[in-house]
């Protein structure tokens, strides 16, 4: 009975425990079947290494390509996309395995497995999870090792280290190709993330219903500014524009502001020239799978891909699945719309036909009082200054006419509650208003001085549209908490104890705690660091950096440089290795005496041929007797340490020290 | 010339001073010859066989049996003839008459110390009846084995090849012997002590036995105790290697030679005093130890190697 090709001990062990490891990031994205299936294919492989079992048949084979492959589609729906492909890809990764005859086979498996480790990055690209799959790939070189080594070399931890070493001279090159490889955009898009849940802010909003923001200690987003970071009040990230409400609910509404043309960049005189000095930042972004960004008012970019909305908002032309950055400048003076088109107006003061009756007869009252828009806001916020409002992520719920119970019965909400009735009373008395969703201030990093902006920091505020100013930034919130804006929400819920209360161990629920938090920091420094310089190195960044070292880079002069220190990096590592090579091993104490030996020999005080050591030094004695007890030293440390078999570390500095005098 | 007594720093338990109280007592006899009689004294410690070649009248003779008195051995010595047949080595079944059956007669070669004086003078079956039994140390005769004593030590003198009717030995059996040394002719202030003291046979006759048996075997063991580093082994590589690559040598050492070389190298240490080798004991004993298993690549005259050991320790770097 033949059991065919037998992969080496050590590249079995290695591939088993790469593929095992390759898998884990895909664990719950992987539908179980999968898993069951490699562990199958996986102790099968054991199994013939142990020859107990045989490789499966051709008919087995066929079978399991054919229901793997089947089986796939039945769960996507498609072979196509990351996640059927990645399914797919481990599959065969698996099947591969029962179906290696010869080495040739066994070097498909081991390739198949840098493809399982490259998946991954389709779906998370932060600093752990590529320190694991570098790990991947080490185990996945291990194995290749493995494949080359003979049979009867069986100690896993020998192949490990050939294969660090291995990774190790590859890393020089790794770094040049990162930094000169030409970052074009994907030439496909991949739809990534589509079954993905989504975290952050939502574009509906329901006053009433329960706290429904997420009030996660996720990351949204990190923001490095070029200067200092400004005031906390200042930081209004605007996400999006609420423009419709049918009784319960806000959302964008029938008109989509940010279609074209509006999005073409430029276009029409609306967005209004930059005036003042602008706040220059960058924004990190994690992914949202929603297509709109996060800025200061009055934001420009310049980064490939990044378009305005209609209502001033920035948007990206696909959904944000991948870590994203992109450079704004926020002019903070700018007004928005100074003349606010009629549609735009129509679209701004919308609301249902009936409902509410107690809060539209305020809104006239108090617009009658006012006699303007600009007083009467002023009005309306001293109205709920005057009225026992609290801010609290536990509100009562709400039905039916929603903003007359709330501001005439419960009046307890928190920040969406404040902003929809704000702007239902705005539109009831003829202002045009919009709710803006986004996030409201952020933690500053002390290492790398940088914003950090939570999910918990996630906010609605109102822009109401005044004559002569634009929309005008007006947040009813902080009339009620003030705190809110100026310390951020923990501290807004200071009393209550509902701050990140469904998440007992979020990092950022500890912050009291020193060690706890510098940690957490620092931790998120890295993060941002890799973020910024990885992650974030993309065209613009990479023609930047270039153009400082080496002038105007164009395509053909990035592949002369890419070529030329691939060149040089190779040569050098082949000179490395060859010198290494030929470089006796030598103890420090020997080298020391040699390099005694270079500094004599011109005053012909140097060794005559094959002369030992210490015979040398000891004749050196009658031409310098001044020096006699120092050479006899030296000669005695010499016998003892090369050839009396003691290990004294300080001998070499004890011999250079004696050496000293010639 | 390389010179590391002035290294003794670890000084080996042996009864102090035994050693150079030897010495000393075989300088009375052989004249100006120390570091030969060294050498000897080391070879026999390293338990090899030493042969020692020169010119007659030299004193080889001398010289083995003062080695053999100062040891306090039992000493026989067989003078080689070109009519020495193997039987008048090792001994012959005699008939003896009175019991009716073949009795072993021991030949002369059952004794502690063997001198073999002119063993090139022998035919090669003779010589190789007594390599054999130098290198088994003991002797088959007609499917009867008989041990040889303990300690069992072969000096064997012979003359340059240059003198009529020679046999030279073959290079596998010259092997066998640990050393070869060279006497050569004294120095005029030795000889002139010479010519002055009287009888030297008389002087050999008052020397008394200087070390126990005991005291032989315990020297000896603490030869194979002798610390070995590792940049010594180096060092010894390198040589045989060099006599092995280099063009410079027809024959390299082989591996039997380079552990002789670090047997023999050990005895020096013990003999200077110090529980391990440095490369300068090595250096003194290897001309005695290489010498005659060495042979120049254009030396077809014989293994007359002397200046090939000196090419061998000047090619050679002590420390790389």
């Amino acid at each position: 009975m033949s059991y065919g090709y037998q992969l080496p001990r050590n590249s079995l062990i290695w591939l088993l425990t790469a593929m095992f490891a390759g898998m884990a990031p895909h664990l719950t994205r992987l539908p179980i079947w999968v898993t069951l299936v490699c562990l199958l294919c996986g102790f099968w492989r054991i199994m013939v290494y142990r020859e107990r079992w045989r490789l499966p048949g051709r008919l087995i084979r066929t079978l399991l390509v054919f229901s793997g492959g089947a089986a796939v589609v039945g769960h996507y729906g498609t072979l196509a996309g990351p996640e059927a492909g990645t399914a797919l890809l481990v599959l065969g990764f698996c099947f591969k395995l029962l179906e290696t005859h010869s080495r040739r086979d066994a070097f498909v498996v081991v390739i198949l497995g840098y493809f399982v480790v490259a998946t991954s990055f389709f779906f998370d690209q932060d600093m752990a999870s590529a320190a694991y799959l570098l790990l991947v790939c080490f185990m996945v070189t291990a194995a290749l090792v493995g494949l080359n080594q003979s049979p009867l070399q069986t100690q896993p931890r020998r192949t490990a280290g050939l294969a660090l070493r291995l990774l190790a001279q590859s890393l020089p090159l790794m770094l040049v190709l990162f930094l000169f490889v030409p970052r074009v955009g994907p030439i496909w898009s991949l739809n990534l993330g589509e079954n993905r849940a989504t975290t952050g802010i939502s574009d509906r909003i329901t006053p009433g219903d329960i706290a429904e923001l997420s009030r996660s200690s996720a990351l949204a987003f990190r923001v490095a500014f070029d200067g200092g970071i400004p005031a906390a009040r200042n930081l209004y990230w605007r996400g999006l524009t609420l423009n419709h409400y049918d009784g319960a609910t806000w959302s964008r509404g029938p008109v989509d502001l940010d279609e074209p043309p509006w999005l073409r960049r430029g276009a029409g005189d609306w967005l209004g020239a930059g005036r003042g000095q602008p706040l220059g930042y960058r924004v990190m972004l994690e992914p949202t799978d929603q297509r709109w960004l996060f800025a200061l008012a009055a934001a420009r970019s310049t980064t490939p891909g990044v378009g305005y909305s209609r209502d001033h908002r920035l948007v990206k032309r696909s959904p944000v699945s991948q870590p994203f950055a992109y450079e704004v400048d926020s002019f903070l003076r700018q007004p928005l719309d100074p003349n606010l088109p009629d549609w735009l107006a129509r679209v701004n003061l919308q609301l249902p036909e009936t409902g509410d009756p107690r809060t539209r007869a305020l809104a006239e009252q108090l617009a009658a009082e006012a006699g303007s828009p600009s007083a009467l806001v002023e009005r309306a916020l001293a109205w709920f200054r005057a009225r026992p409002f609290s801010y609290t992520l536990r509100p009562p719920t709400l039905s039916g006419d929603r903003n007359d119970q709330f501001l005439f019965q419960t009046r307890r909400g928190f920040c969406s509650h404040y902003a929809g009735a704000f702007v239902y009373l705005m539109r009831s008395a003829g202002v045009p208003a919009r709710i803006v969703a986004g996030y409201q201030g952020g933690e500053r990093n002390p290492l790398g001085n940088y914003l950090l902006v939570h999910q918990f920091d996630a906010h609605a505020w109102a822009e109401v549209w005044l004559a002569g100013q634009g929309w005008v930034r007006v947040d009813p919130t902080t009339v009620v908490a003030p705190e809110r804006v100026e310390q951020g929400i923990e501290e807004a819920l200071a009393g209550e104890g509902s701050f990140l209360e469904d998440s007992p161990l979020a990092p950022a629920r500890y912050r009291d705690w020193a060690w706890v938090s510098r940690l957490r920091l620092g931790l998120d420094y890295l993060n941002f660091a890799w973020h910024r310089s990885v992650l974030g190195y993309n065209a613009q960044y990479q023609s930047r950096l270039l153009a400082r070292w080496f002038g105007d880079v164009d395509f053909k002069r990035l592949g002369l440089l890419m070529a030329v220190s691939v060149a040089l990096l190779l040569g050098a590592l082949a000179g490395w290795l060859l010198w290494q090579g030929s470089q006796p091993l030598r103890s420090p104490l020997v080298r020391e005496y040699r390099r005694l030996c270079r500094r004599l020999a011109p005053r012909g005080q140097g060794p005559e041929p094959g002369e030992a050591p210490a015979t040398h030094l000891l004749r050196l004695q009658e031409q310098r007797p001044d020096q006699a007890t120092s050479l006899a030293a030296m000669a005695a440390l010499l016998q003892q340490q090369l050839y009396a078999g003691s290990a004294d570390p300080g001998a070499v500095r004890r011999f250079r020290r004696l050496g000293r005098g010639l | 010339m390389h010179d590391g007594g002035g290294l003794k720093s670890s000084v080996v338990s042996v009864k102090p001073g035994l050693i150079d109280q030897l010495l000393a007592a075989m300088e009375t006899v052989v004249l100006g010859k120390r570091r030969q009689l060294k050498l000897a004294l080391a070879c026999l410690l390293a338990r090899g066989h030493l042969l020692i070649e020169d010119l007659p009248g030299m004193g080889k003779t001398t010289l083995a049996q003062t080695v053999a008195r100062v040891l306090g051995f039992e000493f026989t010595r067989i003078q080689f003839t070109s009519d020495l047949l193997p039987a008048d080595i090792i001994g012959a079944s005699v008939f003896d008459s009175r019991e009716g059956r073949f009795s072993f007669q021991r030949g002369p070669v059952f004794t502690q110390l063997l001198l073999a004086d002119e063993i090139n003078r022998a035919t090669p079956k003779a010589q190789s009846a007594l390599l054999e039994a130098m290198e088994e140390r003991q002797v088959s005769v007609e499917g009867e084995t008989h041990p040889l004593p303990d300690p069992f030590f072969v000096i064997a003198t012979q003359n340059p090849l240059s003198q009529m009717g020679t046999f030279p030995l073959p290079e596998s059996q010259l092997d066998r012997f640990l050393m070869r040394l060279e006497l050569g002719y004294p120095d005029p202030r030795a000889e002139r002590q010479l010519f002055l003291g009287g009888n030297p046979r008389l002087r050999l006759d008052a020397l008394e036995a200087g070390i126990t048996l005991e005291q032989l075997h315990h020297l000896q063991a603490q030869v194979e105790r002798i610390h070995l580093s590792e940049s010594l082994v180096d060092y010894v590589q390198r040589l045989v290697d060099f006599s092995r690559q280099g063009g410079d040598f027809d024959v390299g050492l082989s591996p039997r030679g380079a552990l002789a070389l670090i047997r023999s190298a050990r005895a020096w240490a013990l003999l200077e005093g110090r529980d391990y080798v440095v490369p300068e004991d090595v250096q003194q004993v290897l001309p005695s130890v290489a010498e005659h298993r060495l042979r120049g690549a254009l030396d077809h005259t014989g293994h007359r190697g002397e200046s090939l050991a000196r090419r061998l320790l000047d090619g050679v770097e002590v420390v790389e």
